[in-house]
């Protein structure tokens, strides 16, 4: 019998196993013509000129113009998307983003006349629906970049990370975008404008010393799983930062269990005793909540409680103790809170118009139309 | 021998898949929902970008996790002898959901780092159930085997419990999730083609020794008369399977219920041999994962997590399976 004749034999008695084969071969190869293409990636879709970015990751990101097509997409993508808006220059840009967050979207409706034509991406938007709105540039948080960035630099569609998640980032990130959007003199601005209040608070709150700081609890007040939890923040995270800036001591530094909220009971809470507590909330609303814990015969025992020191967490269409710009009126007003004697008359309306006008470049009936009314908090 | 109107249905089901390969190359959400012309790949470098670099890895990708899944599902249920066993049996899946989940919370989530860690946790998951079966006291291989399987499970799935109780929730705990719900959406050539040499080795093993699997899954006296190693040869198949569905979960993440079914759908079409199930199952599952993850990536502005789709496929399947044809029940 010839080879060829055995090699008949072969396809007559295994077609199955030969096309089967066939298709491992098949797929065996697709992937050696990419490598055989280079690295596996796309070869870069603009010239080597242009605008260069280092972003929060350290790395270098070259784009041939300043981008007129922003995207914001990813996990917890509404920090950044409310920090591009402190660059009043860039909103026309932003054409599409993740509407998240809790009043996040009222807000931006509110202050930008153009917010309702963008588009909407859902929050598990893969590279393809964000392609499609053909972007000059993607921006998105750390930890999206792992996944969704690489995917995005795969095709080609530069990927600009940045953070704003502590009073540190934001120096960083601010310096970013400012450079990203061509706007480094606002960066700068808002840069200053940030310190000129966190360093006002730290000269304030430097003769204090450690021993004679108050003793602070911030709880994050949830009825998500149906019945009350109280939550600590971790360490890291800004609610914990703002009150070490703000001149207070953190109580649930030392039981950190997680890198997220963690859930506390009354009896930790009684053991902590504080002279002060602030209570954040999302979704439930803040009448509620005081009405419930007043009425409470245990916490009617406890010493912030008995002194008056119980204090709801402000905000307006979000709250002012997470890493959102807002964090610098958060910042004040906790100041102004756990060291009244330093802040003798602090109107925080008056602080509220300021920041607004400072930051987002919007006064006057904007701001007493859409934010003001929507103040909240202990005041 | 399989029959010839065997070989002509196979031969079919690959043909099939093939066509839908190439179809699904052409469904996404870019630049419209859905349906892209294949004339867009010659006009708009984006398209062409889009397919080169991401659809096509992802559907080669798609197509491997079910195969692998498929032909590891025939080969524990015939190998145990139990219609009920799927690879995340003996501590696979649940092993690699750790490792991954570990390396995530606590050396970061660096992609080949975080295969890597699911691909070894994988295999520590069967050696430690094969360990802990060895040392049982009582009952019979078979049994011994599926208790300290789901011993293994249960202790992987509480520590990966704390692990969620650890996790950041803005930057962790999303990607155990996808870890647990499993999908394809990160996939790129430069994350398939690591596993790709592992997968077509085993699958190949799998494939060339499947008509031995029918010998193999009959007590190891006849199995032995017949001229077969059982324990060698039972430990060669075993450990292919699970190389290769470890080296598929590191990428793709929990991918329920394709494994459990598949093998079910093919021995209904081709009867309980090897020699015809296996490589219909392996077809069947390249087919039910692309189809779902077409689903997954095409049906909603953000992705489904393709091991919700499968999951919600195979046990209608299954239900169907089970409660139609004719009544078989014992007392």
């Amino acid at each position: 019998m010839t080879k060829v004749d055995g090699f008949r034999a072969i396809v007559a008695r295994k077609p199955m196993l030969l096309a089967l084969c066939a298709a491992c071969a098949l797929m065996a190869v697709l992937p050696l013509l990419v490598v055989a293409d280079g690295s596996g990636r796309a070869s870069p879709m603009f010239s080597e000129h242009g605008l260069t970015v280092t972003d929060a990751r350290g790395k270098e990101i070259r784009l041939p113009n300043i981008p007129r097509r922003i995207v914001i997409a990813g996990k917890a993508s509404f920090m950044v998307l409310d920090a591009v808006y402190l660059f009043p220059d860039a909103w026309p840009r932003v054409i599409g983003m993740v509407r998240e967050g809790q009043g996040m979207d009222a807000f931006l409706a509110a202050v930008d006349p153009g917010y309702a034509s963008k588009t909407t991406l859902g929050r598990e938007a893969g590279p393809e629906q964000i392609a499609a709105a053909k972007p000059d540039v993607v921006l998105m948080k750390k930890a999206s970049t792992e996944n969704l960035g690489r995917s995005l630099e795969e095709i080609g569609i530069p990927v600009v990370c940045v953070d704003f998640e502590t009073p540190a980032h934001y120096d960083r990130d601010l310096a970013i975008l400012g450079r990203l959007l061509g706007q480094e003199k606002r960066a700068n601005e808002l840069i200053r404008l940030i310190h000129e209040i966190t360093s006002g608070i730290g000269a304030n709150i430097a003769g204090l010393d450690e021993a004679g700081k108050p003793r602070v609890l911030l709880l994050y007040y949830s009825k998500r799983d149906g019945t009350t939890a109280y939550n600590v923040p971790p360490t890291s995270w800004m609610q914990t930062l703002l009150v070490r800036m703000a001149g207070g001591h953190p109580l649930w530094e030392g039981v950190e269990l997680g890198q997220g909220w963690t859930k506390v009971g009354f009896e930790q809470i009684a053991a902590w005793d504080p002279d002060q507590i602030f209570i954040v909330s999302y979704f439930t609303e803040y009448p509620i909540i005081g009405k419930e814990l007043l009425a409470d015969e245990r916490w009617k025992t406890l010493r912030a409680v008995r002194s008056k020191n119980l204090w709801l967490f402000p905000g307006d269409l979000l709250s002012w103790d997470q890493p959102d710009p807002r964090w610098v009126l958060g910042l004040t007003w906790l100041a102004s809170k756990i060291h009244p004697e330093l802040y003798p008359g602090l109107d925080m309306k008056n602080e509220t118009r300021a920041f607004f006008k400072n930051f987002y470049g919007i006064e006057g009936e904007a701001v007493e139309k859409n934010i003001l009314p929507a103040l909240h908090g202990d005041l | 021998m399989s029959s010839p109107s065997s070989t002509r249905t196979i031969l079919l089901l690959g043909g099939g898949l093939l066509l839908l390969l190439v179809c699904s190359l052409f469904l996404g959400r870019y630049p419209a929902p859905y349906v892209m012309s294949p004339e867009l790949l010659r006009t708009d470098e984006m398209a062409l970008r889009l397919v080169w670099g991401l659809r096509l890895p992802r559907l080669i990708a798609a197509a491997l996790v079910g195969m692998t899944l498929g032909a590891a599902g025939t080969v524990f249920q015939t190998i145990f002898a139990n219609p009920l066993v799927e690879p995340g049996f003996l501590g696979v899946s649940p092993g690699a959901a750790f490792g991954a989940a570990f390396c995530i919370v606590f050396l970061g989530n660096q992609a080949l780092l975080v295969q890597g860690f699911a691909a070894f946790f994988a295999v520590a998951g069967l050696l430690f159930s094969y360990a802990l079966a060895i040392r049982m006291r009582f009952g019979g291989w078979l049994l011994r085997l599926v208790l300290a399987g789901i011993a293994v499970s249960a202790l992987f799935s509480s520590a990966l419990g704390i692990l969620k109780y650890l996790a950041d929730p803005l930057s962790q705990l999303p990607e155990i999730t996808f870890w647990l719900l499993g999908g394809l959406w990160s996939i790129t050539w430069d994350r398939l083609l690591p596993i790709l040499p592992v997968v077509l080795l085993a699958l190949g093993v799998l494939l060339l020794m499947r008509w031995r699997l029918n010998a193999l899954g009959l007590d190891d006296t006849t199995a032995f008369s017949l001229g077969l190693a059982p324990a060698r040869e039972r430990a060669v198949l075993l450990f292919a399977a699970v190389a290769a569905t470890a080296a598929v979960v590191s990428i793709a993440g929990m991918i329920g219920w394709v494994g459990l079914i598949v093998p079910h759908l093919a021995r209904r079409c081709f009867e309980a041999d090897c020699r015809s199930s296996m490589p219909a199952a392996m077809l069947m599952g390249g087919m039910l994962t692309v189809l779902c993850d077409d689903i997954a990536r095409c049906a909603m502005a953000g992705e489904i997590p393709l091991g919700i789709l499968t999951s919600l496929v195979g046990a209608g399947g299954f239900m169907v399976l089970m409660t139609s044809g004719a009544l078989h029940r014992a007392k």
